[in-house]
């Protein structure tokens, strides 16, 4: 049993805890899942039942506790009660048997869960519990109340209520009622279980109701494809987690690319505005292309809680980090809220250019640290959740902090491998500072009540492939760099990522460091079908073009999009093409719109033509460059001009080579099926060379282990600004220019390292 | 099914557009639709809509810019700004008579702001810079914008009536009400070279000026003159283009 307790802790109630802990003690090992409050289908947070769990083998079970002290209950008709005070209360039976039906109705919108075309009950047994626990035991009051299901008094903190006998015998009475159902789920419930997940944890909605006929042997990339999607998708034990709990303070979560961090900050801030309608959120983030992606969610998730209309978007903002004049963003509202004055681009490029967007934070900070900063009071969130922290500077967390309330329930998801600039993602501390007794303002020991994590790691991937992800770390890390490995990690964060270390060796060196990437974490269902199905070879996913020059590679690569869409029957919007060549993508990319359309088949590159939040419409097939396609993702991905990755003619492209490195990981998981990298020149023989060792030794990684740092580590990268690592390039240069000077002085000058 | 004269004419007449003009057209959207059962031809654009937005000339840009609403992307190689060009013929009959017709050019919006050479000037690198493009609403002043309507012929027997709704006539930035007679309706190439002329005058120039400086009226002729009918004579130059109204 997994134990969701979402905002238990806050309700600072003993008798509930006290069940909470009988129902952990006693039914730990029973397989499904307790909600407290949770789903709340519709219903208001006071009156939907205490206790949901959700059994693969014996049903649903809700319980409603009662808590008013009575001594007794007295009914003039069944709807009111009337209690001791001569208080009036509607009788909670009753609200607890419309909770059971929204709940079996939600159930058998799935038509696997509905018992026939013409008996449209259920197939998952429900059960409805009535607690009474400040009621003393007595037949009167079984008798006046008239309820099967009850536990009174001394029953309630009784041990026995709460164990699989328990739910057994509640299980043996219903099928022994309604035969016909007991029957179907004793048969079915394996099958049952997928679906009745999906719809109680809001998950159904995700995979779209689709058109096409799912066909048994794929014959198509297309076939492959939607039979990947013709699944249920369903939340694991880490995503469920970190969605359904509301925590009492700040959050950190980490997970690779494809984890399914955005679907599940999406989810939590559809349910806690569910709950909480009144409460301010806010979703942040850097990519404005993900607009679409992050409303849509909230939206369908929205609606799995019950509710037919659009949340209320003045209390849930989804906001991009910055704003523009047509379109709202964090900054720009905190402007709009405060007396700070808006910072133009062109300011803030003048004061930092190498990070404009730090600048305008970092001002904004400083007037907040001297106290100059009046924020108007309506300007406040409850709930504060970030996508892609990794791209954001940590004065942005500050300014966050300072806009939001006690307890600073802010959430921050990221990825240490996108980092698309030379930053490190910063530890909690560093992030938001420490608080005038110098101790640190957020600290991520320990858990908040309800056992509740401040810190999760998501270690299942779903986008990627195995073998795609494998390439992307292996690249992204330098693992088979000549030259040495350019980002290193430790042994503890190969397991995070999803690995399992099967050789270690001591610092002092030895054998080769041996990797291999557990199955049970890589959870691409296309992978698993092509196996399945033998469609292709699971390597095979990930494929290297070669070309002459850069128009010989525009031409080959439209031929393979148009053969894709027109010959594999994958979608326009199934298909990004990504520019690694960041300065002349524009141009690059023009030509591909061009070479594209003499296939007829149309594409947008979306804030370069069109608007960024034209990120792939239907029809279309998107072209972009990383920084864009960051956040997003598509069953095939082509990347052009993979080469520029491996440019490195002087010291400072050596260092641009790290970052892009980074970026070519960040491209490379943007792939939920096919990855297809192309490029031209001595940079690809790096490439083809790199990715030849990882397919050697797929599934593991060996590599030589060198106790000496990386190469991060080595040029004090990290540490070092642009305009330093300029200085030092142009210091480089002159050495160069003078060297046999130099040489003569006994000083040498190596050549760059490539 | 042989594509009919008229059609093909037109569609010569597209192609000599993007032989002449192919400093400034950058993406060609253009497309032949044939609904054989209505015996049905329409001259237009690969995943043509009807226009929908027509108060707000910002809105109207970015619908036409976002849901790729036209024919031909023109780019200003010295502003680098884009503009497009929308065509409609809609012939019915087997494509030999014409039914109704527009053609719009929606200039660029003239943003007084960066363009995005000038952003690449203001970033020291590749990653700040694609950094700035990414935050390319962040500025206040691009907002202010130089042009503020479409530009737009029309041609429709539906609505014809003499003198009040002409057949052909030209239309004063986006006012319905206002409609200037013409005596032809122009060919694709007529229509760009309209355009050219008047919104892209250097690289006009570089086509119809002489070295000397002078007009090439020779080369202006044959190239104009090529132009096949569709409603009437062919265009000489662009002072029949326009009458008086009687």
């Amino acid at each position: 049993m997994e134990f969701i307790a979402t905002s238990i802790a806050l309700q600072n109630e003993p008798v509930l805890t006290t069940i909470w802990g009988h129902i952990e003690r006693n039914l730990s090992e029973i397989e499904g899942i307790c909600y407290y409050k949770s789903p709340q289908l519709k219903f208001s947070f006071v009156d939907t039942p205490e206790i949901t769990l959700i059994t693969k083998d014996y049903g649903i079970f809700i319980f409603k506790i009662f808590l008013q002290p009575v001594a007794k209950i007295r009914t003039e008709n069944n709807e009111y009660w009337q209690l001791d005070n001569s208080d009036i209360i509607y009788n909670p039976d009753i609200i607890l048997q419309d909770y059971a039906t929204n709940l079996e109705n939600k159930l058998v919108e799935d038509y696997r869960l509905r018992l026939s075309r013409s008996d449209k009950r259920s197939k998952v047994p429900v059960h409805t519990v009535l607690v009474l626990p400040a009621i003393k035991p007595s037949q009167e009051i079984c008798d006046i109340l008239s309820i099967e299901s009850i536990l009174v008094g001394d029953e309630y903190s009784d041990n026995t209520s709460w164990t699989e006998d328990f739910l057994i015998a509640k299980l043996n009475n219903f099928a022994a009622k309604y035969p016909e159902i007991g029957k179907v789920f004793e048969t079915e419930k394996n099958n049952l279980w997928p679906s009745t997940l999906a719809r109680l944890e809001g998950t159904s909605s995700v995979k779209k109701k689709h058109k096409y006929e799912v066909v048994s042997v794929p014959k198509t990339k297309g076939d492959l494809l939607k039979k990947a999607r013709d699944i249920i998708f369903l939340l694991d034990k880490e995503q469920r987690q970190v969605a359904k709990q509301i925590p009492n303070g700040p959050q950190r979560v980490r997970g690779l690319a494809g984890t399914g961090k955005t679907v599940i900050l999406a989810m939590k801030a559809a349910i806690m505005h569910a709950q909480l309608p009144d409460k301010k959120i806010l979703f942040t983030f850097f990519t404005r292309s993900m607009y679409p992606q992050i409303t849509g969610l909230i939206e369908l998730f929205y609606k799995e809680e019950g509710y037919n209309e659009s949340p209320n978007w003045d209390n849930l903002h989804v906001r991009h980090t910055w704003g523009a004049a047509d379109q709202q963003g964090f900054y720009r509202d905190l402007c709009n809220n405060s007396n700070l004055k808006f910072i133009p681009l062109s300011e803030a490029t003048r004061g930092n250019s190498d990070d404009p967007f730090r600048y305008v934070c970092s001002t904004s900070l400083e007037l907040f640290t001297q106290n100059k900063v009046s924020v108007n009071s309506e300007f406040k969130y409850d709930l504060v959740l970030v996508d892609e922290a990794q791209d954001l500077p940590i004065e942005f967390f500050q300014l966050l902090y300072e806009v939001t309330s006690d307890p600073k329930r802010i959430v921050w998801a990221y990825d240490e491998f996108q980092t698309l600039n030379e930053r490190r993602m910063p530890e909690a501390d560093e992030l938001f500072g420490n608080k005038a007794d110098g101790t640190p303002k957020v600290d991520l020991t320990g858990e908040y009540p309800g056992k509740i994590k401040k810190d999760f790691v998501l270690h299942n991937s779903y986008r990627n492939p195995k073998v795609i992800l494998m390439v992307a770390h292996a690249l992204g890390m330098g693992l088979y760099r000549q030259g040495g490995i350019v980002r290193k990690i430790s042994k503890f964060e190969w397991t995070d990522y999803g690995y399992q270390v099967e050789n270690w060796p001591p610092d002092d060196g030895g054998n080769d460091v041996v990797i291999c990437r557990d199955d049970i974490f890589s959870q691409n269902k296309l992978e698993d079908y092509c196996l399945k199905s033998k469609f292709c070879n699971p390597l095979d996913l990930l494929s290297l073009f070669e070309y002459e020059d850069v128009d010989q590679q525009i031409s080959a690569i439209s031929e393979l999009v148009a053969d894709d869409i027109k010959k594999n029957d994958i979608s326009h919007n199934d298909i990004i093409i990504i520019d690694l060549d960041t300065r002349n993508a524009k141009r690059n990319l023009i030509k591909v719109q061009n070479a594209l359309s003499l296939h007829s088949i149309d594409s947008v590159i979306p804030g370069v033509i069109e608007s960024p939040s034209v990120f792939l419409p239907e029809n279309k097939v998107t072209l972009t460059t990383v920084r864009r396609a960051k956040g997003n993702e598509a069953a095939s991905i082509y990347i052009i001009n993979a080469q520029k990755a491996f440019e490195s003619t002087s010291y400072k492209t050596l260092i641009s080579t790290l970052i892009n490195r980074n970026t070519l990981f960040t491209a490379i998981t943007r792939a939920q099926g096919w990855c297809n990298l192309a490029g031209y020149g001595p940079g690809m023989n790096i490439l083809c060379e790199e990715i030849a060792k990882v397919k050697d030794k797929y599934p593991k990684f060996e590599f030589p282990f060198s106790a000496e740092d990386d190469l991060m580590t080595k040029i004090g990268f990290s540490g070092k600004s642009k305009k330093e690592l300029d200085e030092i390039e142009d210091l480089l240069k002159k050495f160069e220019k003078h060297k046999d000077m130099l040489a003569a002085l006994g000083i040498v000058v190596s050549e760059p390292v490539k | 099914m042989a594509i009919p004269t008229m059609v093909k004419q037109l569609i010569d007449s597209i192609q000599r557009s993007k032989v002449v003009f192919n400093t400034i057209i950058e993406y060609d959207k253009s497309e032949v639709h044939n609904n054989a059962e209505k015996r049905q031809y329409r001259l237009g654009w690969r995943d043509f809509r009807p226009n929908k937005i027509k108060n707000d000339y910002l809105s109207e840009f970015k619908y036409v810019r976002d849901q790729q609403q036209y024919a031909f992307r023109l780019r200003n190689p010295k502003t680098d700004e884009i503009s497009f060009i929308q065509f409609i013929y809609h012939f019915s009959d087997e494509g030999e008579l014409l039914e109704d017709s527009q053609l719009y050019y929606y200039p660029s919006l003239g943003f007084k702001g960066y363009t995005t050479e000038e952003l690449f000037d203001l970033a020291t690198d590749e990653d700040t810079c694609s950094q700035l493009l990414e935050l390319d609403g962040a500025f206040e002043q691009k907002f202010d914008i130089e042009n503020v309507s479409h530009l737009r012929v029309d041609f429709s027997k539906k609505y014809h009536q003499p003198i009040i709704h002409p057949l052909v006539h030209f239309h004063f930035g986006a006012i319905n009400n206002f409609r200037i007679a013409l005596t032809k309706f122009p060919t694709p190439f007529m229509f760009m070279s309209l355009i050219a002329k008047n919104f892209f005058k250097e690289e006009w120039e570089k086509i119809y000026v002489l070295p000397n400086g002078a007009f090439d009226k020779a080369k202006y002729d044959t190239e104009v003159l090529r132009t096949p009918d569709i409603i009437n004579d062919s265009f000489e130059n662009e002072e029949t283009f326009f009458i008086h109204h009687k």
